[in-house]
C-alpha cells in the first residue's frame, strides 16, 4: 500500500510537471471570455475571465452563507472532479461565481474555500460587481432572484466551458457518479 | 423680502423647473407601488422616472450604428449578439425603407443597452417597465386589457411589427402592448420556478406549479411577459423583440 502512494505521488508529480496551462491569444467570437470585466479572486487578485482560459471549465453560481441548493451544487462539482481525476488537472479546472459579491468577499470566498475543502490549484472563486455578474449570469441561462430576507433563489445549472470560453455542455442535473459532465469535460477538453 | 431676494428666489425656482424638465420624447412616470406578478416577490416601490414614450426605431438605431459602428451587423460579436442580430436588415447599416419608423428588433440586450448608454439613458428596469405598462388611457392600473392583450400574444406574428405611436397610456407612453415585447434590465432576476429551493424544474413554469404563485390569476398576460422573459439570454435576439430606454427623474 506504502509503495503504491509512493508510486502515486511520483507519478502526480509528473503530471504536474509535463504540462502548463496556456491561455489562449485569439478569443472566439462567441466566447465568454469576450468580456471585459473585471473579477476578485479569493487570493484578492485581480483579474478578467480571459486569464483563465486554456482548460476547460466547469462552472457553478453559488454564495456563501446559501445552506439550500449551494452545497449541493458544490459536492456536484466535487463528484465531477472524482470522477475525472487528479491526472488532469490542468485540462479541467473548477470555476464558482459568487452571486453575492457585496458579502462574499475574497476571505469569505478563500474561508469557504477551506471549508468545502477545494484544492485551490484546480478551483478559484470570483467575484465582481453585480452588474458584471448579471451578465455572466445571464449569457450562462443561470437565474438569480434577490429575496426579501438577502439571499437569493437562483437556478442550479451547471456549465462546461472549452479552453476558449465557448459553451459546450449545461444541464442542472449532475449524474450519480458525475459521468455525464465529466465526459462532456473530456470532450471539450480533448483526451479521450 | 426685497426684490433682489425675491429674483434670486425665482431664477433658482426656475433652473429647478429647467432642470426637472421632461426630456424629449420621453414622458414621467409618477412615484407607486408595484405589486409584482408572482407573491413570492414583495411589492416593489418604484420611483419617479422617464420612459421614452415609444420604442426605438430602425431609423434611430441607424444613427447609433453609425456613431459605434462596432455594433454594425456582421461586426458585432457573437457573444454580445447572436446570429439573428438585425437579421430584418438587408445589408450593413440599411433596413427595408417601409421599417424606418417600426422598431428596431433583432436585437440582443447588449445592444439595447449599448444604445441607451450612448443616449444618456439606461435600459428599465423590469419592476419599472411592468408599472408603466399597467396604465391604460385612464388609470394607472388596470388588468381590463387582459383579453384585448391575450389576443394579441396569441395571434400568430408572421409579418414585421408595423410603425411605433399607435395606441398610448395614461402616462403618454405609446405601443407598451400591441407591437413587440421589450427588453428590461433586470429579465433574469425572476424564477418561474422556485428550483433553488425545491429543485423544481421549468416543467413547472407551464403547469400548476407556476401559476399557483402568481399574485393575481386574471393576469395571464402578465404571466406570459414573465414566461418570454424567462426564456431569454443577454445576447438572444428576437424579431418580436425591441426595446426603449429610461432616464432616473
Amino acid at each position: 500500500m506504502r509503495k503504491f502512494i509512493l508510486i502515486l505521488c511520483v507519478l502526480s508529480l509528473f503530471a504536474q510537471c509535463k504540462k502548463e496551462i496556456h491561455p489562449i491569444t485569439s478569443i472566439p467570437d462567441d466566447s465568454l471570455y469576450q468580456l471585459d470585466s473585471e473579477w476578485k479572486t479569493q487570493k484578492n487578485t485581480v483579474i478578467h475571465l480571459r486569464d483563465l482560459s486554456g482548460r476547460v471549465l466547469i462552472v457553478g453560481l453559488i454564495f456563501t452563507r446559501c445552506t439550500a441548493i449551494c452545497p449541493t451544487i458544490v459536492a456536484d462539482m466535487k463528484t465531477i472532479e472524482k470522477n475525472i481525476g487528479w491526472f488532469h488537472k490542468d485540462d479541467v479546472g473548477f470555476l464558482l461565481v459568487s452571486i453575492d459579491p457585496t458579502r462574499d468577499t475574497p476571505e469569505a470566498m478563500r474561508s469557504y474555500m477551506k471549508k468545502m475543502n477545494l484544492d485551490e490549484s484546480r478551483w478559484t472563486f470570483l467575484q465582481a460587481k453585480p452588474p458584471d455578474v448579471a451578465d455572466l449570469a445571464s449569457l450562462l441561462g443561470v437565474k438569480i432572484s434577490p429575496l426579501p430576507d438577502g439571499s437569493f433563489s437562483h437556478s442550479r445549472i451547471l456549465t462546461v466551458l472549452s479552453p476558449s470560453g465557448q459553451i459546450k455542455f449545461q444541464d442542472p442535473r449532475v449524474s450519480e457518479d458525475g459521468a455525464n459532465f465529466a465526459e462532456a469535460a473530456r470532450q471539450a477538453a480533448d483526451f479521450h | 423680502m426685497s426684490a433682489a431676494r425675491l429674483t434670486v428666489l425665482s431664477l433658482a425656482l426656475l433652473a429647478f423647473e429647467l432642470s426637472a424638465a421632461t426630456p424629449d420624447g420621453m414622458s414621467f412616470v409618477p412615484p407607486g407601488v408595484f405589486q409584482p406578478f408572482f407573491k413570492n416577490i414583495a411589492p416593489q416601490k418604484v420611483r419617479g422616472f422617464y420612459l421614452d414614450q415609444t420604442q426605438v426605431t430602425n431609423a434611430e438605431y441607424l444613427i447609433f450604428l453609425k456613431a459605434n459602428p462596432s455594433w454594425e451587423k456582421g461586426s458585432a460579436k457573437r457573444i454580445f449578439a447572436d446570429a439573428g442580430y438585425l437579421r430584418g436588415w438587408t445589408s450593413p447599416g440599411s433596413f427595408p425603407a417601409e421599417s424606418a419608423e417600426a422598431p428596431v428588433t433583432d436585437i440582443s440586450q447588449f445592444a439595447a443597452r449599448a444604445y441607451c448608454t450612448w443616449r444618456g439613458k439606461r435600459l428599465p428596469t423590469l419592476a419599472e417597465w411592468e408599472y408603466a405598462a399597467g396604465a391604460d388611457p385612464s388609470h394607472p392600473m388596470t388588468d381590463a386589457e387582459n383579453a384585448r392583450l391575450l389576443a394579441w400574444y396569441e395571434r400568430n406574428s408572421t409579418g414585421r411589427p408595423g410603425r411605433v405611436r399607435n395606441v398610448s397610456n395614461l402616462h403618454g407612453i405609446y405601443d407598451m402592448h400591441g407591437l413587440v415585447w421589450e427588453w428590461v434590465d433586470d429579465f433574469n432576476s425572476v424564477m418561474i420556478s422556485d428550483e433553488s429551493r425545491e429543485g423544481g424544474s421549468d416543467k413547472q413554469m407551464f403547469c400548476g406549479g407556476g401559476a399557483a404563485n402568481a399574485a393575481d390569476f386574471r393576469n395571464y398576460a402578465a404571466f406570459m411577459r414573465y414566461a418570454f422573459r424567462s426564456s431569454l439570454r443577454s445576447n438572444f435576439t428576437s424579431s418580436s423583440l425591441g426595446f426603449r430606454c429610461a432616464r432616473n427623474q
